[in-house]
């Protein structure tokens, strides 16, 4: 008769070998397994709760005034997630744009 | 009989390792104690995960860069912003990086799976750490109930999951991860009290629970990009960061009018208090304004400048969980946080503001002192009689008012124009209070009058967001520890810090002075706590640490 721990030694590698096929058939072939389910919970809370990750104008004003601008009334909000505005710095008239994500400033033409 | 060790067989150690692997995974509270399990003190750790897609170009940064970013100190990234934030009582040194993995689906695969309202936007997460799992050259699954951050290459979406864990671009900032982090740790996001869009969501972007609608600091040339603002009061009460010395509850002291001195939340070092609660709703404790004094340097270095800030904590009913709404002056341009309060029978003003000093001095006037606890309302025997009574009981006395003429001797008697008819007598709620009641509304008026002082005043019972069930206190471990103990195990611990140096060797030893005399170990009731206790006691501290939490009377909150 077969020591127990012999039993349970052969059932693990046996299972090492199926992890080890599934591994690779997943990697080569990019099958998915189910969602887990409480990341499927997670994707109906955040479809109820879109994250308004941009900046609002208030929020880019002040970062403009932090980097030494004036007259940052004149914000517009573009059609790609940036800011417009026609500032003054050193008593030098610029436009400039302002990601509304990442905070990032772009002089303009 | 066991087998002798020296039998044991290559493919019996693989066995082994592995059964001891999964039992120290399951043994490993601390690796999610950050989750929900305020009040917390200690570093948290994360699962940095690192992905490409299969046609991605190479990352713009190695995990080396993600280290500095998120997990090492002295780097002023999000390790350095978190210690700050908690006044030292936290970091995130012993989160793991790990990657950069590749999975099997292009960028276009993963960008169909959706953004926001798509069902599937979280399939891109598991995508990820299944891709981690299968590695075949260093396969990482993170431990069971560890907060998670994918990190993709290059970015296509920006998530948080409360509780789970988050998924982030690869040039994310300062400002993105310490949101996320404020989720991991269970804060929910702030709100203001903007009438357009009620209670409008993202609107305190002095808050970093309000994030990217922030008030960052642009750091140009920055490694991390922007950082801050820290998060507000309320929320860094919420973890049992503040010492209980810094806390200062408008009324518990029974004084209508306290002028006091704030120290700005960012600067510790500065004398005052950190936070002020004005408890003014007897219906429900939790429900109060805060008050903050906020210096515009440090990670609040972007903030337009230094402010006192007054937030309400009030009850959302749709979510159940408590929200923090700043107030702000919406009928002024900019719509600037509120300068003076006056509502609900509070009143808070500035009276100064020191700049150099980082504190800002103000005025509460809170009338909750003379109000009822919940369930009481003044008896009014007479217009100014406070007593809190049962409401029968007020309408009691106003009956007995109503009739006291008719139980009046008309003829008087004895006791002069207030003689009361045969069968009644002087009621004596207050000094002269001929009112004539039956024997029996008098004994229940002085009742009441005795039990006066322990229905008054519902702000003796504000102990904000950490309060504890019935039958637990605050262990007191030291001014910030926040744990839910029984009496006698706080009274225990008070016992032991009497004498801290008690069991502590003399001589010191391997562990330095601290070093404890055989026999004895470190209490270990909060990190650092390096009072020696037998064993036992230590075990005993270690089960009410892990017991914090559903202990708390509020625990779902945010």
């Amino acid at each position: 008769m077969r020591h127990p721990l012999t039993t349970a030694c052969h059932c693990f590698a046996g299972c090492c070998v199926a992890v080890l096929c599934a591994t690779g058939a997943w990697a080569q072939q990019g099958e998915r397994a189910p969602l887990r389910a409480d990341l499927q919970a997670a994707a109906e809370h955040l479809m109820h709760h879109p994250h308004p990750y941009a900046m609002t104008e208030e929020v880019a004003r002040v970062r403009l005034e932090k980097f030494g601008f004036e007259r940052t009334q004149s914000l517009q909000p573009t059609a790609h997630n940036t800011f417009q505005a026609e500032v003054m710095k050193n008593g030098e008239a610029r436009r400039v744009e302002i990601d509304r994500i990442t905070g990032e400033l772009r002089p303009l033409q | 009989m066991l087998r002798p060790f020296r039998q044991v067989g290559p493919t019996q150690w693989i066995w082994l390792c592995c059964a001891i692997a999964i039992v120290i995974a399951t043994m490993a509270p601390d690796q999610a104690q950050a989750n929900n399990a305020r009040p917390y003190r200690g570093p948290v750790a994360w699962s940095i995960v690192l992905c490409t897609f299969s046609d991605s170009p190479a990352p713009p940064h190695d995990p080396a860069y993600y280290r500095d970013l998120i997990v090492n100190r002295g780097t002023s990234g999000l390790s350095d912003f978190l210690a700050a934030v908690s006044y030292g009582n936290s970091d995130l040194t012993p989160t793991v990086v790990k990657g950069w993995y590749t999975m099997p689906f292009t960028r276009a695969q993963e960008e169909a799976l959706g953004g926001g309202g798509s069902p599937t936007r979280t399939r891109k997460y598991q995508d990820c750490l299944d891709a981690a799992a299968h590695s075949a050259h260093d396969p990482y699954t993170p431990p069971p109930g560890q907060l998670v951050a994918v990190v993709t290459s290059p970015g296509i979406d920006l998530f948080g999951m409360i509780g789970i864990g988050s998924y982030l671009p690869d040039n994310v900032d300062m400002v993105g991860m310490s949101h996320e982090v404020g989720h991991g740790l269970g804060f929910s996001h702030s709100f203001s009290n903007n009438p357009v869009a009620a209670n409008e969501e993202y609107d305190d972007p002095w808050d970093m629970m309000s994030a990217y609608n922030v008030f960052a600091d642009p750091r140009p040339g920055a490694r991390f990009g922007n950082a801050g603002p820290g998060f507000n009061a309320h929320h860094v009460d919420e973890m049992g960061w503040l010492p209980r010395p810094r806390i200062f509850t408008a009324g518990a002291d029974g004084q209508l009018t306290n002028s006091l001195t704030l120290a700005a939340l960012n600067h510790p070092e500065a004398p005052g208090f950190l936070i002020a609660r004005v408890p003014f709703d007897p219906a429900d404790l939790f429900h109060y304004y805060t008050v903050e004094f906020r210096k515009a340097d440090g990670f609040d270095g972007g903030l337009p400048g230094s402010t006192v800030l007054i937030h309400e904590t009030k009850l959302d009913a749709a979510a159940g969980v408590y929200h923090t709404y700043l107030l702000r002056d919406n009928g002024a341009p900019g719509r600037p946080p509120i300068q003076a309060l006056n509502d609900n029978g509070v009143t808070i003003s500035i009276e100064s503001v020191n700049q150099a000093a980082n504190q800002a001095h103000i005025k509460i006037v809170n009338q909750i002192v003379d109000r009822c606890l919940q369930g009481f309302v003044w008896r009014e025997a007479s217009p100014s009689d406070h007593v809190c009574v049962t409401p029968a009981l007020r309408a009691q006395a106003a009956a007995d008012n109503a009739l006291a003429a008719a139980r009046r001797n008309p003829a008087g008697g004895p006791f002069g124009p207030d003689t009361c008819l045969q069968g009644f007598v002087w009621r004596e709620a207050f000094p002269n209070d001929h009112v004539c009641v039956v024997p029996a509304t008098r004994t229940q008026a002085a009742a009441d009058n005795q039990a006066a002082a322990s229905r008054h005043n519902p702000a003796r019972n504000v102990f904000g967001p950490n309060t504890c069930v019935v039958g637990f206190v605050w262990r007191e471990a030291d001014a910030s520890d926040f744990v839910c103990v029984t009496g006698a195990e706080r009274s225990t611990v008070a016992g032991e810090n009497a004498n801290p140096a008690l069991h502590r060797n003399p001589a010191g030893g391997p562990f330095g002075p601290d070093t404890c005399l055989t026999g004895f170990v470190w209490r270990d009731s909060f990190p650092g706590d390096h009072v020696c206790v037998v064993p036992p006691r230590r075990d005993q501290v270690r089960a009410d640490n892990n017991q914090a939490h559903a202990r708390l009377m509020r625990p779902n909150d945010e």
